[in-house]
């Protein structure tokens, strides 16, 4: 089941309707694991399985941690969680090396949100290990923590004290938790369904980012680079924060409060807020378990930035064994080292603010956002190609002055990624100024009257594209 | 606890009850309101008639449908028996459409169909010719059309023509419509084959690999198994092994069908997107001062693609016993002119020495559609009044290329027809 179906509006409906009918919190937590595992099952009934013996060993494991915390336990109980998450991951690539893809076995290629459940099992041990952790969930609240469906597929990647809490009290929505929770579902739809579809295929077909890396097949010019990369930047970015607003809205509907997993990342002026804006969940996972403990266990600076490169590395990683993703990695943690060390070397009578690349104060924010928004994007393309040479030959092209402004994309690829790109920013803009002006109750009020005409329209846009839909490029990891 | 304290508490109660009624009442008008303005879009849809063929077309313009009631020319394939060659004509909106359309006259397709069979064709004529021509046709969608003719098991094309125009080479991937039918399980197979070969034309494979993982989303599959970097032959299992027991799906599907059916805002989704494309259309012409004439430079990259995919499609076909004929299409003679001297030139070089290496026949009609068989599109388009039309010629240029062909592949196709008649 997707999240973008009238299968999942209808699924919301009645578990919500359920969920409201029963008062105990505990029958509350019940049905929601029984929907959260149904859901899940529509993906695959042995994924389940995978799900149900991941949450168990992590919660069977956390309560002997509880009483041995000691460093050995966590680590095999770690490495556990990696072995899982490794093999399942790879099972495909070994089951074609057996011959074996047409066994029982293939069912159990890569479960769907193995490597965000499997994280937040990890957390689970590392937080038990470290006493971080004192809600001492139950069975049925645990295995609602790692099954509970809004958040199973691609997180946001959530921790067992956040979550445990909320699913004690169980109280009824309140409207502003319905209101947030629509509004969130709408806008997360229209992200996905409507502007990453767009950015992905195009306004018709050969004209989208998908055909620029996977059919182009070379010949991309300089500035077929840079609008390849900041298109996929931006459809990543619709796509993953779309789907994270649906998350994070079905759970509000429920009066859950999921993480924040995306704060406005374009209007970035540095690499190091960039990745406080980016993916936060797992931004700050890796910064928890792996940056901090790495980082403290030496002083010297050298030591910090090399940990700070390694927990990039792992973060590229995490999205799959593969070179361009750790090369992706490695190429933020340089910019991230890059970065603090420019921010050193500043002279201090500059500094007044966390400005980065800035030389001069006024006008430097400007200089600052735009040299970090290029670097980011320009990553992407380490993200998105299909191979490293690929993206070797794309990164040349953007060096290289030879036929720099000779389009090889259609004019309509161009002028969607400006649009969506200058529209983005624009809507930001905007809701900062409707942000100031709902402080005056007149215009608070005109707000009010004029948001049925925006949510149809957005209503409108998503059938519209509803027929194309959709990729998702976060499912994969 | 003091009057004074108590009063002050019940004030805060009532104002809280007040904020709260008037929240109570905003959350209705919102949703009441966005309702019923869907509902008025509703109705509004509901009268929407809009053919994408024609939306922005010249009205002079005739996409030729069938004479009669059974035109043989847009049946279905005929059996394939010994003594015929049945032949598929496939091109684009050039080979089937007449501009300033006068009575009387027929488009290449059904002209040639008359000539090869002396009027009408009839159940013993011996080259049925039918109609497989897509507007704006791609390579990759001649690929699609070829497996499919390919897997008319006893109604097998024995000849396959297809006319290639400068513009098809400007894009690459499938169109939706056209690459959901590449999912259907006979062409799917062939398609299977060819990615399992990819290392000759790896260019042509990506494409393949593209279209396969399109069609798979496309069709409300889970898409983990799609995305980049997967291995074709995992795409397409995945796929199988997701079809079978995955009833998810099929639920959505049932209830999107049910919604097209009863709810016109579901069931014109399509033609909202033709309305969407076509505003958008004219709004970028104008905006970037484009007209009919502007150059349409083939990139290099889609080019070297396009070609690899033509050539692998005529080796599919030739491996599967089909004779394969292209036809470089007419193009207009004039200046100033969308296509470059040198992307023609290219093209003109390029495309015999692909059918020769796969045993194809190629024709050069380039240049043989004169300019008085070509008109502009009149004034009442807006953004393209008075501009030529490079893509369409009229029903006399059409008889004149169906003439041509007529010369060109006879000699051809009763050499095909004896083979056929001589087999055992």
């Amino acid at each position: 089941m997707k999240f973008q179906s009238i299968l999942y509006i209808i699924f919301l409906a009645v578990i919500w309707t359920a969920s409201l009918c029963l008062r105990r919190p505990s029958a509350r937590r019940v049905t929601l694991l029984v929907a959260s595992y149904v859901f899940y099952l529509t993906l695959g009934p042995a994924f389940v399985v995978v799900l149900i013996a991941s949450s168990l060993f992590n919660y069977g494991w956390g309560a002997v941690l509880r009483r041995k915390p000691r460093p050995l336990m966590l680590w095999v109980g770690v490495l556990v969680n990696i072995v899982l998450l490794m093999s399942f991951k790879h099972l495909g690539m070994a089951l074609g090396f057996l011959h074996l893809q047409g066994s029982f076995l293939a069912s159990f290629i890569a479960p769907v949100g193995l490597s965000f459940y499997t994280f937040q099992g990890m957390s689970y041990l590392l937080d038990v290990y470290r006493e971080a952790e004192d809600t001492s969930p139950n069975v049925i609240e645990f295995l609602l923590y790692m099954a509970f469906w809004p958040t199973v597929l691609a997180g946001p990647i959530c921790r067992v004290g956040e979550m445990v809490p909320q699913f004690r009290r169980m109280e009824d929505p309140a409207l502003e938790d319905v209101s947030a929770g629509t509004q969130r579902l709408l806008f997360g739809v229209f992200m996905k369904v409507v502007l990453a579809e767009l950015l992905a295929h195009g306004i018709e077909a050969s004209e989208g980012v998908t055909t620029g890396f996977d059919t182009l097949s070379g010949g991309w010019s300089g500035i077929d680079v840079w609008f390849l990369a900041v298109g996929f930047g931006f459809q990543l970015f619709f796509d993953f924060a779309g789907y994270s607003n649906i998350a994070i809205g079905s759970a509000r509907l429920f009066g859950i409060k999921l993480r924040e997993n995306f704060h406005d990342p374009y209007l970035s002026r540095t690499p190091s807020e960039f990745w406080t804006r980016w993916h936060m969940s797992l931004s700050s996972w890796i910064r928890d378990y792996v940056f901090f403990p790495l980082a403290t266990a030496r002083r010297e600076v050298w030591w910090r930035n090399l940990a700070l490169v390694f927990s990039m590395l792992i973060f590229g990683l995490w999205h799959g064994l593969t070179a361009t993703f750790a090369l992706w990695g490695l190429y933020n943690g340089l910019l991230l080292v890059g970065h603090r060390l420019l921010q050193q070397a500043r002279p201090r009578r500059i500094s007044g603010d966390d400005g980065g690349f800035s030389i001069l104060k006024s006008g430097g924010a400007l200089l600052s956002w735009g040299v970090t928004f290029a670097l980011i994007s320009l990553g992407w393309i380490l993200f998105r190609a299909n191979s490293l040479s690929q993206s070797l030959v794309m990164l040349r092209a953007v060096v290289d002055p030879h036929r720099y402004f000779q389009p090889s994309m259609r004019l309509n690829f161009y002028v969607l990624v400006f649009a969506v790109a200058a529209g983005y920013f624009v809507f930001v803009g905007l809701r900062e100024l409707v942000r100031r002006a709902q402080k005056q109750p007149v215009f608070a009020r005109v707000i009010v009257a004029a948001a049925p005409v925006l949510y149809a329209a957005l209503i409108l846009a998503i059938l519209i594209w509803s027929r194309f839909a959709t990729t998702f490029v976060y499912v994969q990891f | 606890m003091t009057t004074e304290d108590r009063l002050r508490v019940e004030s805060i109660g009532r104002a809280g009850e007040t904020r709260m009624s008037g929240r109570w009442l905003q959350a209705i008008y919102v949703v009441g309101m966005t309702v019923l303005l869907l509902i008025g879009a509703n109705r509004l849809v509901r009268s929407l008639d809009l053919n994408p063929m024609t939306v922005a077309q010249n009205k002079a313009l005739m996409f030729l449908g069938p004479r009669t009631a059974d035109d043989p020319v847009y049946s279905p394939l005929p059996d394939n028996r010994r003594e015929r060659v049945s032949i598929l004509f496939t091109g684009n909106s050039q080979t089937y459409s007449v501009m300033d359309f006068s009575p009387g006259e027929s488009n290449m397709i059904t002209s040639l169909s008359d000539i090869l069979n002396d009027g009408l064709e009839t159940a013993s004529s011996k080259f049925p010719i039918r109609y497989g021509s897509e507007g704006n046709l791609r390579m990759s969608e001649l690929l699609i059309k070829s497996a499919d003719a390919v897997v008319a098991s006893g109604h097998r094309p024995d000849v396959l023509i297809c006319g290639i125009v400068l513009d098809g080479l400007r894009w690459v991937d499938a169109r939706a419509e056209l690459t959901q039918h590449a999912k259907e399980p006979d062409i799917r197979r062939e398609l299977d084959t060819l990615v399992a070969n990819k290392a000759e034309f790896p260019l042509a494979t990506r494409v393949i690999e593209s279209m396969a993982s399109t069609a798979d989303v496309e069709s409300g599959d889970e898409p983990q198994a799609l995305q980049p970097g997967v291995q074709p032959k995992e795409v397409f299992q995945a796929e199988k092994k997701l079809a079978k027991g995955f009833s998810a799906a099929r639920a959505e599907d049932w209830l999107q069908m049910r919604l097209d059916e009863s709810v016109p805002l579901f069931g014109k989704r399509r033609m909202m997107y033709t309305a969407f494309i076509y505003y958008y259309v004219t709004m970028r012409n104008a905006v970037f001062r484009l007209d009919t004439s502007t150059r349409r430079p083939i990139p290099q990259g889609l080019y070297q693609t396009n070609m690899q995919l033509v050539e692998l499609t005529l080796r599919f076909l030739r491996e599967h016993g089909v004779h394969a004929v292209l036809y470089f299409a007419p193009v207009r003679p004039i200046e100033p002119n969308p296509y470059s001297p040198a992307d023609i030139e290219r093209f003109r070089h390029d495309l015999p020495a692909v059918c020769a290496r796969q045993g194809a026949v190629c024709f050069d009609y380039s240049n043989l559609v004169p300019e008085e068989m070509w008109t502009k599109y009149p004034t009442y388009i807006p953004g393209q009044a008075g501009q030529r039309d490079f893509a369409h010629f009229t029903g006399r240029g059409h008889r004149k290329v169906a003439e041509q062909l007529a010369s060109d592949l006879g000699p051809y196709l009763n050499r095909w027809l004896n083979q056929k008649t001589q087999q055992k």
